[in-house]
């Protein structure tokens, strides 16, 4: 991936922060615009770039000096000129293939030569700081390769005084203090990477002094701190914070020794409690080891270990948890609760570049609910063929259609096991998928007894001579083990029969998360070849699967 | 106990990541491969850490040979 570095100021010090902070596997080219000026350097882009995204970078005090620079009378719209103008710039970038732009807004800056009441005067540069900030949001917001990198929040974290180093300034054209410009490149890797897929999508909670103050088998529902007094309010905040994560389509999952009974009783009737038994989708309350109820977790959700945050007031359990866990988050929690919200609002631990939150993601929490109750009603089924008859599934298939745009995107981007090539469809493409004549689409919506699980899994097959390739097939992994596979199968197969294709032709990419289904298309009955898995579909019948047509 | 001009040596080798490269008080920037002028801005930072001292921008940017470096740490 070849990125290039814009700025209103010398980039050298942050390329060298952000070579220094990426990890050796990432294959990152950092480069430099040669110009000094960013719009420049972005109409100096054409169409035989190999640059894959762009990062611009502004400095609000050289903003602001070129601001000063002007009359009364070419003040009036500065802000909202100069950020229209660098909207046209990326746009201009954009049009020759660039596929992903990331904005640093722009943070306040410490001069105020009309006192107070600076942030009123239009003759001062914080008015047009702000309008140049929201002239951006609204670009990115209508923009779908362009996202911003919210580094105003991080300047505010540590204040100007600290951001910023007079001395760099003065002798390098640098704005930022060294310490600060390696905190703006682990951000910018943070935001790329999780453009890139890479999210913590799982928060898993320890309850006594982590959720609460005390101890709940000891103190009893009326002893443990939560809610308007004294300490309670660390955890109260605590839990608001994951609440609105859970809003966002964070799953919440509880992880704690305690006998499940008491455990549960703060959520159903404390007052205080901000979090309930539904925001929870996997709840474990036991006295074993932490690092085998988490196993058990990820057996539930079917999600990679290094998309979960592990949050524990002890120690000891973060050690046992960081050694067994592969892959896992676990911050090192201050030690005192009032510290905690403070401490996890700067570790950026789930960081994400979704622009909105889409209804399905909404549903999440409680589509794992529903499979942790399946995970034990499977327990007790006879036969796992008894087990998927008595669920009474039904799929309906559809192909791309305008409305479930914004859910099939979500699911190309976050789809990493269950995912044949990882393709990350942009939102254009897939509109450009579903209008192809040489293009077949499906999308699959699975329900059971049990609810709905939505929009589970996608397929684009791309018609060639009288082949049909398989170039992309993605699908949750909630829905595993439910012979959903032979059905999709089935779909291809008729849809290839109808239209007189000969072959059927299956693509595996390989990358470090999607072992599941290196055996797919073998399993399927395709023939590994040179090309790919091919199957020559009149030689084929449609298998055997447990889901009926809806 | 090490000289100023041991410590700010190994501060310059190891800017550089250059750990053989000959440094005396008459030594210069363009004697040392890789002591470029981003290169400057990290050893002046780094000998700021080793020394304990900070210097100002007019000062930093005045240093020409080793030798004024260390006459400029040691006035500290």
């Amino acid at each position: 991936m070849k990125l290039l570095l814009s700025a209103n100021f010398s980039t050298q010090f942050v390329k060298h922060a952000l070579q220094n902070v990426s990890d050796s596997g990432e294959s990152f080219i950092w480069s430099e615009a040669e110009f000094g000026s960013v719009i420049q350097s972005l109409f100096s882009i054409d169409r035989r770039s190999d640059i894959t995204a762009l990062v611009i970078l502004m400095d609000g005090k050289n903003l602001e000096n070129q601001f000063h620079s002007l009359s009364t009378e070419d003040r009036k719209t500065f802000g909202i000129d100069e950020a229209e103008l660098l909207s046209q710039a990326v746009d201009h970038a954009l049009s020759c293939g660039i596929q992903h732009v990331f904005i640093g807004n722009i943070a306040a800056t410490a001069g105020a030569v009309h006192g107070t009441h600076h942030p009123l005067n239009h003759d001062g540069f914080e008015h047009h700081r702000r309008q140049w900030n929201q002239v951006i949001y609204d670009y990115v917001t209508r923009t779908h390769a362009a996202n911003i990198l919210d580094l105003e929040r991080l300047i505010v974290a540590i204040g100007i005084r600290n951001a910023s180093d007079a001395k760099l300034r003065v002798l390098a054209d640098q704005p930022w203090s060294l310490s600060f410009t390696e905190d703006v490149a682990n951000f910018i890797l943070r935001v790329i990477r999780s453009k890139q897929g890479a999210l913590h999508k799982c928060l898993i909670l320890d309850l006594d002094n982590t959720l609460w103050g005390g101890v709940i088998g000891d103190d009893g529902v009326e002893g443990i701190a939560i809610g308007q007094d004294g300490i309670g309010k660390a955890f109260r905040d605590v839990q608001l914070w994951a609440r609105e994560l859970k809003r966002r389509g964070v799953i919440l999952c509880i992880c704690s020794k305690n006998t499940e009974s008491v455990a549960r009783e703060p959520f159903a009737i404390h007052p205080e409690m901000i979090l309930r038994e539904d925001d929870i989708a996997v709840f474990v309350a036991n006295w074993e080891n932490k690092a085998s109820n988490i196993q058990y977790i990820q057996e539930v959700l079917n999600i990679s270990f290094d998309s979960m945050v592990f949050l524990d007031d002890n120690p000891m359990e973060r050690s046992i948890v960081r050694e067994n866990i592969p892959g896992i988050t676990v911050p090192e929690l201050p030690e005192n609760p009032e510290e905690y919200l403070g401490f996890l609002q700067t570790q950026q631990l789930f960081e994400t570049t979704a622009k909105a939150v889409v209804s399905e993601t909404k549903d999440r929490n409680r589509q794992y609910q529903i499979e942790a109750k399946r995970l034990a009603s499977q327990k007790s089924a006879v036969s796992l063929d008894d087990f998927l008859t008595g669920l009474e599934m039904k799929a309906i298939v559809s192909e791309f259609q305008p409305p479930d745009f914004p859910r099939i995107e979500e699911l190309f981007q976050r789809s990493n096991q269950f995912n044949l090539t990882t393709y990350r469809y942009s939102s254009q493409e897939i509109s450009q998928l579903a209008q192809s004549k040489n293009h077949c689409t499906w999308s699959f919506r699975l329900e059971d007894k049990f609810g709905h699980h939505g929009l589970i899994s996608l397929v684009v097959g791309k018609i060639e001579n009288e082949c049909l390739i398989i170039e992309a097939w993605v699908m949750s992994c909630r829905v595993l083990k439910r012979t959903m596979e032979d059905f999709i199968f089935n779909s291809i197969l008729e849809t290839a029969q109808k239209l007189d294709l000969k072959e059927l032709r299956g693509v595996y990419l390989a990358t470090a998360k999607n072992k599941l289904v290196e055996g797919l298309y073998p399993g399927l009955g395709f023939q590994a070849s040179v090309d790919g898995f091919i199957l020559e579909t009149r030689l084929h019948k449609p298998r055997d699967t447990f889901i009926l047509t809806k | 106990m090490s000289t100023t001009l041991e410590r700010l040596t190994e501060v310059i080798q190891k800017m550089t990541r250059n750990s053989s490269v000959e440094i005396t008080e008459a030594t210069v920037a363009a004697d040392v491969p890789g002591w470029d002028s981003l290169t400057h801005i990290y050893i002046i930072a780094e000998s700021e850490k080793e020394f304990g001292i900070r210097l100002s921008a007019q000062e930093a940017h005045n240093v020409k040979s080793v030798g004024d470096f260390c006459v400029l740490i040691e006035s500290k």
